[in-house]
């Protein structure tokens, strides 16, 4: 018992000190303004997209969660499948927005999105979908609200944030 | 007939069970290590969530998903610990006793408390209120907190599962029957644990899951064989332990 439990631990020591060798020599990883994955408000995201900068929103949940809903434009992508992705296959966007509910899968898919290269990978301000929807915005809400509906209603609050009760910072 | 004779010809009637100790003993620890390598290839160096600023609750989520991983995996050796029996037990070379299933039944189910505490502790400090809806079973509030609840049934199923063991001096021989709730508890874990884990899909893990469930499946064919054969039983021996007076394995 103490000898397998010894080798469970080696290995899982060797595991561990091969992580943070990568973590220190990955060239995307270095975290910035002391935030290990910086964010940004609705209020910023918002003027990024009046001024018509691509926003890409990855939303970390499940497919299922996903279905009944999400943000705009959203792409679905958890934490298991953001290795297919870098900044290239996003389609190099000017800021990209990973969120799950209240950002734990989120924080974990933008921070690995930033290790993969993406510098521009961030959380919410306001945490996930639920601080995304106490600031008033759209979302697509399976058999109420379509894709086509929630864009447009998300220019409209882009362009007039007052129609959506978004908080300036 | 002793427990020990009867459990022998349970096995010499079913399935023949054969395999090299080293072998056995190497699997268990392949069964050890994936969630521990699979976490840290996502979470990364952990002591990076304390050096930089991360969002509150944070580090109570990852490690809250250790704790599931584990609590999934020492499920599993316990459930087949449980149904080998003795006989099958040695056979496999990894017979510790019936203490030893008490004591890893314990570590899940402290692993299980763990998991679903630091999950609450993690989203009520993230939210700033208590995140009682994760405790509250719910099947009608969409997928995620179906999942959950499925995952609550299961911890619920494995408390009541524990609880008739401890209680079997009470009940003799019908607290077997309460002891078989391990069996759905693990079904309802497994789905909880694929439906919504992050790591639970990756990879490894995927092997470690489906080879998991399978084997357990055999073992519980395995057992269910064994007791309709005839001479046996026709009840649950969880361990020869059990079929000895109850002072006689202290």
């Amino acid at each position: 018992m103490i000898r397998t439990l010894s080798i469970v631990a080696a290995i899982l020591a060797v595991a561990y000190a091969i992580q943070v060798y990568r973590g220190a020599h990955a060239p995307f990883a270095s975290p910035s303004h002391d935030r290990l994955v910086p964010v940004a408000s609705t209020a910023e995201v918002l003027n990024l997209i009046k001024q018509g900068k691509k926003v890409v929103f990855v939303d970390a949940r499940e497919k299922q969660e996903w279905q009944e809903e999400h943000i705009p434009g959203a792409i679905n992508v958890s934490l298991r499948e953001v290795r297919q992705l870098d900044q290239r296959t996003l389609g190099d966007p000017d800021l990209v927005i990973a969120y799950c509910l209240k950002d734990f899968r989120g924080f974990e898919v933008a921070k690995a999105l930033r290790q993969s290269g993406v510098n521009k990978a961030l959380i919410l301000a306001e945490l996930g979908i639920n601080g995304w929807k106490r600031q008033g915005l759209p979302t697509v809400v399976e058999g109420k609200r379509s894709e086509v509906e929630a864009l447009a209603m998300l220019d409209e609050c882009a362009h007039q944030k007052a129609k959506c009760q978004v908080k300036t910072p | 007939m002793s427990g020990e004779d009867t459990m022998s010809g349970q096995i010499s009637a079913g399935l023949k069970l054969r395999a090299h100790p080293a072998a056995v003993q190497w699997f268990i620890i392949a069964a050890l290590c994936l969630p521990g390598v699979t976490w840290l290839s996502t979470t990364g160096n952990i002591v990076d969530y304390w050096r930089y600023d991360v969002p509150p609750g944070q580090v109570m989520y990852v490690a809250s998903k250790l704790a599931a991983l584990y609590a999934f995996v020492v499920f599993w050796l316990q459930l087949i610990y449980g149904l080998l029996g003795h006989a099958g037990r040695t056979r496999l070379g990894i017979e510790r006793g019936h203490s030893f299933h008490v004591k890893l039944g314990s570590l899940m189910i402290a692993l299980v408390v763990l998991h679903a505490g630091l999950f609450v502790l993690g989203a009520s400090v993230r939210t700033h209120k208590f995140a009682s809806q994760y405790l509250t079973p719910s099947f009608a509030s969409g997928y995620y907190r179906m999942v959950i609840t499925l995952g609550i049934v299961a911890a619920v199923l494995v408390m009541f599962a524990a609880f008739f063991a401890g209680a079997r001096r009470l009940w003799m021989r019908a607290w077997r029957f309460g002891h078989w709730a391990v069996i759905p508890a693990f079904a309802l874990a497994s789905v909880h644990s694929l439906l919504i884990g992050s790591e639970s899909r990756i990879e490894p893990m995927t092997i470690l899951y489906t080879g998991g469930i399978v084997i357990a499946l055999l073992v519980i064919v395995w057992r269910l064989r064994s007791r309709s054969q005839p001479g046996s039983s026709g009840t649950l021996q969880m361990s020869p332990a059990s079929a000895l007076p109850h002072n006689a394995h202290r």
